[in-house]
């Protein structure tokens, strides 16, 4: 027979390693410090082991992290901060910290244009789009962790596309519009040119 | 209107790998209604995909951080309890009295042989495999071998091959099963038991995704959620469990085992269904430049490649197709020069 316990032990440590840095991730989209980010999700995982084994091995494991993950990073931020008790009804709230100016703590990898138009979301928007893309759950599942209906997922989800390629397309004419300017400007430069000649 | 409500949901249950094969079609019809509709799913797509990555690019340090983690855990593991606690109790204790050391030491000098003694037979309890860096090959004490995945692990207990044939996947794998009439070979995943009968088949796990492939012999395919549904698979079948049930149907695709054998072989195979194969093997994304999306399918490779790298796999597509490629971070784009 094989020892329960080990199993368990195993199976948690296969849970650490399938979520850790996904769960980082997710946590890094209120508090902007990793460290910080590592130590709530590690205590989350700690409380599992030492209090709730019995998840370990249900197949709501990664609703239970994403959900500790999050309660735990918005009471943080309430310690820190002193936030206001906030409902999700409110559509304005964000518990989050805005998205950090300086790019320290950014990898080099990132697409800065993306990250600045997620960055630009309306707050609820952006934590929806956020969990559905880190968590790999599915809408019902995401609208599980966060206390709304799936529908409120998908349209906030739907809203986010629309927004991000709005902002992609506005940004692609921006640039355009830069090019022509430059182009006319050097035009007109030349024509001055010839013309004083 | 070019985007209404119907169409977002469908477009959202697409990205999110939700679609049902139904929708799947619909969609389908939708994209072919208009270049302007797959300009917008394509702009999607890229939004979906780039996203994804970008807000996970941050990378922690998942080893560190489980060993860290597992230093606090050590105490209270059942198996290992005894030992370690002794050994703590006479750290933290050193300070006191001598006759406490010498009980300690003396207690320590007892439990450790007993305690190796315990680890030596409790080795033999089960194992987690995990296929970190590379793919790995993994013979199984039933002698049953294992062909698992980059990224993808295997567990099994105590009693593998004595009392029972079980294992737990998580993501790829490709196994070939010793015969043992009288203990079924059952692979486990998240939502699905994979009961072989005699057999070499290829099972991959994905979130809301089990594929099972059939290359030799018969598998009893399993729905958990559902537990009395069923099918059972031959050779030459493949099918996918979702949440809405089981899809069946032939291997269409010579390829399917590509990540272990290192073949690709390509005989007039659709460009985008290349593609896929190729983002599946070299775990990249693959794009085609908006002008090229609709022809994508309509374009084909034929070409052999044996364990050759992405470069020289691309430098042949580009040599037959005409087209040209740029590679940005993880991402390649196809487009017409």
């Amino acid at each position: 027979m094989s020892n329960p316990g080990e199993h368990l032990y195993t199976q948690f440590k296969a849970v650490f390693h399938t979520y850790y840095n996904s769960l980082c991730s997710y946590a890094f989209t209120f508090i902007k410090n990793t460290d910080q980010c590592e130590d709530i999700v590690q205590e989350v995982f700690t409380r599992v082991w030492e209090d709730r084994k019995d998840l370990v091995i249900a197949d709501s494991i990664r609703f239970y992290l994403f959900v500790a993950v999050r309660n735990n990073c918005i009471s943080c931020l309430r310690k820190t901060q002193r936030y206001a008790t906030v409902e999700w009804k409110d559509d304005d709230t964000w518990y989050g910290q805005e998205p950090a100016d300086d790019g320290e703590a950014f990898s080099a990898d990132r697409t800065p244009l993306l990250e600045e138009a997620i960055g630009r979301l309306p707050p609820k928007c952006r934590e929806v789009f956020t969990l559905t893309r880190i968590s790999g759950m599915s809408y019902k599942q995401v609208a599980g962790v966060l206390g709304i209906s799936a529908k409120t997922v998908e349209n906030q989800v739907g809203k986010a596309l629309k927004m991000l390629r709005g902002f992609l397309k506005e940004k692609g004419f921006q640039v355009f519009l830069l090019l022509i300017k430059f182009i006319s400007a050097v035009g007109v430069m030349l024509i001055l040119t010839l013309y004083r000649r | 209107m070019l985007w209404n409500e119907h169409i977002e949901t469908l477009v959202l249950k697409q990205l999110n790998g939700e679609a049902s094969p139904l929708e799947q079609v619909e969609l389908q019809q939708w994209l072919d209604a208009d270049p302007e509709h797959r300009d917008l799913y394509g702009d999607c797509i890229k939004i979906w995909q780039q996203s994804g990555l970008s807000l996970q690019s941050l990378s922690f340090n998942t080893v560190r951080a489980w060993q860290k983690m597992d230093a606090d855990l050590q105490g209270s593991l059942p198996y290992k309890e005894t030992a370690y606690r002794g050994i703590l109790r006479q750290i933290g204790l050193s300070g006191r009295k001598k006759a406490f050391l010498a009980a300690a030491a003396l207690l320590l000098v007892l439990l450790v042989p007993s305690w190796l003694f315990y680890r030596h037979t409790t080795q033999s309890r089960g194992q987690l495999l995990v296929a970190e860096k590379t793919d790995r090959s993994i013979s199984l004490p039933d002698g049953s071998l294992v062909y698992l995945r980059q990224g993808s692990s295997l567990q099994f207990g105590g009693s593998f091959g004595r009392e029972e044939r079980m294992v737990d996947l998580q993501g790829e794998a490709f196994f070939e099963t010793a015969p043992a009439p009288d203990k079924p070979f059952v692979v486990r995943t998240h939502s699905a038991l994979i009961a072989d009968l005699g057999t070499s088949f290829q099972v991959k796990e994905e979130k809301d995704l089990d594929e099972v492939v059939v290359v030799s012999g018969k598998v009893k395919f399993t729905d958990k959620a559902r537990s009395g549904r069923n099918i059972i698979l031959l050779a030459g079948q493949k099918a996918i469990l979702k949440e809405d049930g089981f899809f069946r149907s032939d291997i269409d695709d010579s390829n399917f085992m590509a990540w272990k054998t290192g073949v690709l072989d390509f005989k007039g195979t659709p460009l985008d269904k290349a593609a896929r194969e190729l983002e599946d093997v070299y775990k990249i994304a693959i794009s085609f430049s908006p002008p090229l999306q609709a022809d994508a399918a309509s374009i084909r490779v034929t070409a052999r490649f044996e364990r050759q790298s992405l470069n020289e796999v691309l430098d042949e597509i580009r040599l037959t197709t005409g087209l040209r490629t740029k590679m940005e971070k993880d991402s390649l784009t196809f487009y017409r020069p």
